[in-house]
């Protein structure tokens, strides 16, 4: 990839001998969109705080454009870190206007639009270019007089964004930046940030628990659990080879099938997987697979039992419980019904190799 | 602060130094402000300390003497008296206003508030001036009836008298506020499981009330203890006076400073006692949202006695003082009687008391700060010491400066320097209370906002923090300056030679018995008083719309 904008290495934080977060390296590259996720409580704020510099690192060091911001040594406070944060809660400043909360972070003049110096005419006239084009990518100028209270949940999200822009940040910071919004309007605002995002070309981090806003936003996701980084990669390799169960389990539906390998293949209770090379262990294989993963027909001897179904509209999620006590999800379209307590044999729909397990580990 | 874990890390590596000077620590101006103001609250307790146990034998000789046990027998039953009345009047009311139909409620709720505004000499003054021997009432009953004497209204009873109708406020609004913020759904469930309206009343919302009624008559408390006015006017002998009268009559210091250093211990017990009474039950609101305001319960036949309650209560405590007040500064005015020094005496209280005021909210602001965003327990410690002021009597205060100037600060002594000083230490609690408040409702993601955009902490302060502080600035500034114009015993004691303020002029008319001077002043400081009063109440009214 391009150059290294964002790096940390070894990070570690607790807090009164709990750990938050526990020996956290990652590199973020110029104008790449990463998507921390992971459940509350797993740290992903906490390394966010700690990147914008609101959080002291116990230990590793985090650098910003080749800088060290934390280390062992030092510590550069957050407002000589040329960071962007977009808090969860916007944190618009509620005494000041649409245009002086997007003015704030900018190098400050005096208040007198008209002077006899025409250098600080100059700067006047660069601050409110700034400002505005700030808020004509948010498409906002129209609001420019109002105040916080005065704006939408989806308009203070735009407001919140413009103003970590404006001073041009190397890196913006965004702490679950949808969570406030209601299901609609989430989607919406989604889309437009990413637009705005892509527009500007500036790298940024995001945090959220929300998996499929990871997925649908991210360049590459890093998942985060118990303050250890899992996982990081594009969304399609989180999704179709998680290294761990725990990424295969928050990040979309996951059924696990026990196998033996032989003959090039692992064989489960839904029938053979494809698998070139045989894995490193022999015993505890488990074989993942995602509901479109897998199929069934109705059949009075099959090893499987339809324990009960969630319909989506144009499709059903249906949750089947193996003979040997397995649980598995097969996703279908919406054609016809089944009861629940049907009998039914499961199939793949796929040749293409699954990632199978050890111990909660791909292998 | 969190040094322990900090270090933790810092040995890890072996090579790492430890860290403590990466830490998250408030800006080392902060931090020597707050250090400064340390100092300087704890400078009359611990001069006290020193000054009565240093004195040895005739210290605790002192302590167990007669007459100190006659004044603290005194002084607890002056406290209870007044404490106890003072609930019996403000709990129903508090009720009737926030719950009920009574009519014109709102005007209700002003009304019972302004007798705050009275300073306590005022009242003693006027119960003396009408119902003292040879006063008005006796005097109105004597031509008709022949009464010449009425029961004696000097010492216990008048005492009680002007602090209870004075004192009660202090009760009342706490109370009011938790009736008004009460969640209305839990006195709805307790009815719609089968109770009354009284048992509801007894088993759900006066045990929910009781951590409000507790702190007001907390207030209440306090306040009686540290009153030197009314009870030195119905020369009734607590603590106060005893001390004044020991400092005035002889020269011996040990004596009344062992005294106040017992008024303190006192007051300590008060606050102690106080404390323990919280329980652990949460009393917020048990859901979220907007709160919805309680139906008003129909008073039916007993709309008039709630009516002429309410109504007494007003008459007896805010418009029979003012009228009494405004006959005698009629008589006064009606028969040519010039009353000196008025307008330099208004001049004085206003100017010291505005000087004051902003000394205690430079104070207040590094204490607030610190206990807000720095939690540890040095910051919770200086908080806490903050509120020395608050269990320490104005005249304790006044004695520890006056042998302090005396006898190290001989160029501060006998100047209104020093009483700045005085009224930081007895009203930084005031301030400190009004801005942690205004500072409790900012969100700190405005602060780390500023921060992310490139402004240092002492900036973030200047351009986030303090605009939305302005309202409590404004609230917390309001009470400060209305409760320095009132305080007399500080100002009676450490005010330079000369000094007159309106405060000690009141005192020291109505006590030489010039009453239409002390009408007067009393009058003129009042109305003065009246202009922060109005802009705590208008202030209220507009956030609760």
């Amino acid at each position: 990839m391009s150059e290294t904008v964002l790096s940390c290495a070894g990070l570690s934080k607790s807090y009164s001998g709990v750990s938050a977060v526990r020996d956290l390296s990652l590199e973020v590259s110029r104008g790449e969109l990463l998507v921390i996720l992971g459940p509350s409580g797993c740290g992903k704020t906490t390394t966010l705080r700690m990147m914008a510099g609101f959080e002291w690192p116990d230990a590793g060091t985090i650098e910003l454009s080749g800088r060290t911001v934390a280390d062992s040594q030092t510590f550069i406070p957050p407002e000589k870190r040329k960071i962007g944060m977009v808090f969860q809660e916007y944190a618009l400043f509620p005494h000041l206007n649409l245009e002086k909360n997007i003015a704030y972070g900018l190098p400050s003049i005096r208040k007198t639009v008209i002077s006899r110096n025409p250098n600080r005419m100059m700067e006047h006239l660069r601050l409110s270019a700034r400002v505005s084009e700030v808020l004509g990518l948010v498409g906002m100028n129209h609001l420019i007089k109002r105040m916080p209270h005065e704006l939408s949940g989806g308009e203070q999200q735009r407001a919140a964004l413009a103003r970590a822009l404006a001073p041009r940040p190397l890196v913006l910071l965004m702490d679950e930046p949808f969570s406030n919004l209601d299901a609609k309007l989430r989607e919406q605002v989604r889309d437009d940030v990413k637009r705005i995002l892509s527009l500007t070309e500036v790298t940024t981090i995001l945090v959220t628990h929300n998996q499929e806003e990871a997925l649908a936003m991210a360049d590459r996701v890093a998942v985060m659990n118990r303050g250890r980084l899992e996982q990081v990669g594009t969304p399609q390799i989180v999704y179709q080879r998680p290294t761990t169960t725990f990424v295969a389990n928050f990040v979309g539906i996951a059924g696990f099938l026990s196998a033996t390998y032989s003959d090039g293949q692992l064989h489960t209770a839904a029938g053979p997987v494809k698998r070139d090379s045989p894995p490193r262990y022999s015993r505890d294989l488990e074989v993942m697979a995602r509901p479109e993963d897998l199929t069934f027909e109705l059949s009075d001897e099959g090893k499987g039992r339809l324990i009960s179904s969630a319909y989506h509209g144009s499709y059903t999620l249906y949750t089947i419980i193996m003979d040997n006590g397995e649980i598995v999800y097969c996703m279908k379209p919406t054609l016809e019904s089944y009861p629940e307590g049907t009998s039914v044999q499961v199939g793949f729909t796929t040749d293409r190799e699954l990632p199978c397990y050890h111990r909660g580990r791909l292998v | 602060m969190a040094s322990a874990n900090e270090s933790g890390a810092g040995r890890k590596s072996g090579l790492t130094r430890p860290r403590a000077s990466r830490r998250a620590g408030p800006h080392p101006v902060l931090l020597g402000a707050a250090a400064v103001v340390a100092v300087a609250i704890a400078l009359p307790l611990v001069y006290l300390f020193i000054r009565g146990v240093g004195a040895g034998a005739e210290f605790w000789e002192l302590l167990f003497r007669l007459r100190t046990l006659q004044i603290v027998i005194r002084s607890a039953l002056l406290v209870a008296a007044v404490t106890g009345a003072c609930i019996l009047i403000a709990v129903p009311l508090a009720w009737l206003i926030t719950r009920t139909d009574l009519p014109f409620r709102r005007v209700w709720a002003i009304l019972t508030a302004l007798p705050l505004v009275i300073p306590s000499y005022i009242g003693a003054f006027l119960v003396i001036v009408a119902l003292g021997p040879r006063g008005m009432l006796q005097r109105a009953l004597e031509g008709p009836f022949g009464i010449e004497r009425l029961p004696e209204i000097y010492g216990f009873p008048g005492a009680l008298l002007t602090l209870t109708l004075l004192s009660f406020p202090y009760v009342l609004l706490p109370a009011q506020a938790a009736l008004t913020r009460m969640d209305p759904s839990l006195e709805e469930a307790s009815r719609s499981l089968g109770h009354s309206a009284w048992s509801t009343f007894r088993r759900i919302t006066l045990p929910l009330l009781r951590p409000a009624i507790a702190s007001g008559a907390l207030l209440a408390a306090l306040y009686t203890l540290s009153d030197f006015g009314a009870v030195s006017l119905m020369r009734y002998e607590t603590f106060t006076w005893a001390i004044y009268l020991q400092y005035n009559s002889s020269l011996d210091r040990i004596l009344a400073a062992g005294l106040c250093l017992v008024l303190a211990l006192f007051a300590a017990g008060i606050l102690l006692a106080e404390s323990r009474t919280r329980t652990q039950a949460a009393y917020h609101r048990s859901s979220s949202g907007a709160a919805r305001p309680a139906k008003p319960l129909p008073l039916g036949h007993w709309r008039l006695p709630a009516l002429a309650f309410c109504g007494g209560i007003v008459l007896f405590a805010l418009v029979l003082p003012m009228s009494v007040l405004g006959w005698w500064v009629a008589r006064g005015i009606s028969a040519g009687e010039s009353v000196p020094d008025l307008w330099s005496a208004t001049a004085n209280s206003v100017i010291v008391s505005a000087v004051a005021v902003l000394v205690v909210l430079a104070a207040s602001l590094p204490v607030a700060l610190l206990s807000i965003r720095f939690p540890s327990r040095a910051s919770a410690l200086l908080e806490r010491a903050s509120h020395v002021g608050f269990a320490l009597p104005g005249i304790a205060v006044a004695l520890s400066l006056v042998y302090f100037g005396s006898q190290f600060a001989p160029v501060l002594y006998q100047t209104t320097a020093l009483l700045v000083f005085a009224y930081l230490v007895l009203f930084l609690p005031a301030g400190v209370g009004a801005l942690r408040t205004s500072l409790l409702q900012i969100s700190p993601r405005w602060e780390e906002a500023g921060r992310s955009l490139g402004r240092g902490p002492l900036a973030v302060i200047s351009t986030i923090d303090l605009p939305l502080m302005r309202p409590g600035l404004i609230a917390g500034g309001s009470l400060t300056f209305l409760l320095i114009m009132k305080e007399l015993p500080a100002t009676l004691i450490l005010g330079p030679a000369g000094f007159k303020t309106l405060a000690t002029s009141v005192w020291s008319a109505s006590s030489e018995a010039f009453f239409a001077e002390a009408a007067a002043h009393a009058l003129a400081l009042i109305l003065v008083s009246s202009v922060p009063m109005a802009l705590i109440i208008v202030r209220q009214r507009w956030q609760s719309q």
